[in-house]
């Protein structure tokens, strides 16, 4: 048979290692030697225990590679210097990321694509953008928003890889 | 002659337990009474008003309802029994590369779901009978990276292109209560519980981890070395000798079928507070344990 109530006082017999404060009602699940209770060894080696570290999840972002990769993603090209003679600049989001969305009308099938955290003159970005699109699409016909409080640019249509191509070959 | 009394208990100790999975009600405990007769016996039989007296019956075609069984609109429940199913979350080679280049994942050591859920950039909720990581093929003109990666599900163009590359790609099951815990192995580690032994999979599921041609955990690794070279042959590329790898102890590394997580056995306990592993030595835990 299997003395499974014995489990859960195996994970608190480790404590007995830091901890000398133990209820003496309590003393005897922590004794090794009780027969009681399931006999166990401490395994303390370091190779081990990196297994361990190795599980948890991540709890900050890793910082921004300094070179991109076969998946298209790169890092921010501009130096501070170059940065700060445009009238305009986009920020990563906090996962390195470039903040282009897509949106949908839940009504009928109207994309927006939007470009998120524009820092300086939204319109200048806008001109850029529409001049870029129309080249492309090789039409006038580009509708475009812009939003100063909260500081986006949006183009009518499925634009999210175009606006993204735009913005790395700005260096953003 | 063979006692019969020991003979019996021997059998029932290969048998499986009694566990909340497999209990049922005992038979014939839910058979219903007979219908008692209302009134006299001559009128249930052969009433004496209405449509049966009459013999008023609904015209040929007509099996119950308004609609004849011969017009009714044909059904099609692709999603019956969705909630039952197993299901794996996509994920693409494109995000795997992305996830790669942005440094997310390590490509040193081996992949598996945890690993991808440790990201944080993963979604795997086993509360909705998810099993696990489907590697899907999007992006795979993009993908470059090459790894040992353990996924739930994949198909072959996909196996085609990690071994094109000289890595090594394993399909392993696990059952949902492992899934829970590689999901979210620091939230399973502080609940104080033992690390549980991954169970075989279901009868309808250990075709495909059996199968060399999946690159399944459970099939032989000689016929998947053979299943290596026909695939190489079929899609056209010349197959990277691994042997000859620098990494070649970790793209060879894989993880014994009753094995959740990687360097420990299941049956440890880790305390993450004063930073030990306890390992039982009782021969009863051990052979409990054992793969």
């Amino acid at each position: 048979m299997l003395r499974r109530v014995a489990l859960p006082f195996l994970g608190r017999a480790g404590q007995r290692l830091s901890s000398t404060d133990i209820p003496e009602k309590h003393l005897d699940k922590f004794d090794v030697d009780n027969p009681n209770y399931t006999k166990f060894e401490v395994v303390s080696d370091p190779d081990v225990w990196s297994h361990v570290e190795r599980l948890m999840p991540k709890k900050i972002v890793p910082p921004s590679p300094t070179e991109g990769g076969p998946s298209g993603w790169t890092p921010v090209r501009l130096t501070r210097e170059e940065a700060r003679e445009l009238p305009y600049f986009v920020q990563r989001t906090r996962n390195h990321m470039l903040p282009v969305y897509q949106r949908v009308d839940i009504r009928g099938p109207r994309y927006v694509t939007v470009v998120r955290k524009v820092q300086g003159d939204p319109w200048a970005l806008r001109n850029a953008l529409k001049e870029h699109i129309k080249q492309i699409r090789g039409t006038d016909d580009v509708t475009t928003m812009v939003n100063e409080l909260t500081q986006t640019v949006g183009i009518k249509g499925q634009l999210v890889e175009e606006v993204k191509d735009f913005l790395i070959m700005k260096g953003f | 002659m063979v006692n019969l009394r020991i003979k019996s208990l021997e059998v029932l100790r290969h048998l499986p337990r009694v566990a909340l999975n497999n209990l049922k009600d005992v038979p014939h405990s839910s058979w219903r009474k007979a219908k008692r007769i209302l009134g006299s016996r001559r009128e249930v039989n052969w009433p004496q008003k209405g449509q049966k007296q009459r013999q008023q019956y609904a015209r040929l075609g007509f099996a119950g309802g308004s609609n004849r069984f011969y017009l009714e609109v044909p059904k099609e429940p692709y999603n019956e029994g969705h909630q039952l199913r197993r299901h794996y979350p996509p994920l693409s080679l494109g995000t795997l590369q992305l996830m790669i280049d942005t440094g997310r994942i390590d490509v040193s050591k081996p992949i598996d779901l945890g690993t991808i859920c440790n990201t944080c950039l993963f979604n795997c909720e086993p509360k909705d009978r998810h099993f696990g990581v489907h590697l899907t093929a999007e992006g795979i003109d993009k993908f470059r990276a090459k790894l040992n990666i353990e996924v739930q599900y994949a198909k072959e163009p996909v196996i085609a292109a990690i071994e094109r590359l000289g890595g090594v790609i394993t399909t392993a099951f696990y059952n949902i209560l492992c899934v829970e815990a590689k999901v979210d192995a620091e939230k399973f580690l502080k609940r104080g519980l033992p690390i549980p032994r991954r169970e075989l999979p279901p009868e309808d599921a250990f075709e495909y981890y059996s199968d060399a041609k999946n690159r399944g955990y459970l099939a032989d690794p000689k016929i998947i070395a053979e299943e290596r070279l026909k695939l190489s042959q079929k899609y056209g590329y010349e197959l990277p000798d691994i042997s000859k790898d620098p990494d070649f102890a970790m793209l060879t590394y894989r993880k014994d079928p009753r094995q959740v997580f990687d360097g420990l056995r299941p049956g440890w306990l880790v305390n993450l507070r004063d930073k030990i592993v306890l390992r039982p030595t009782d021969p009863e835990y051990i052979k409990y344990y054992e793969s």
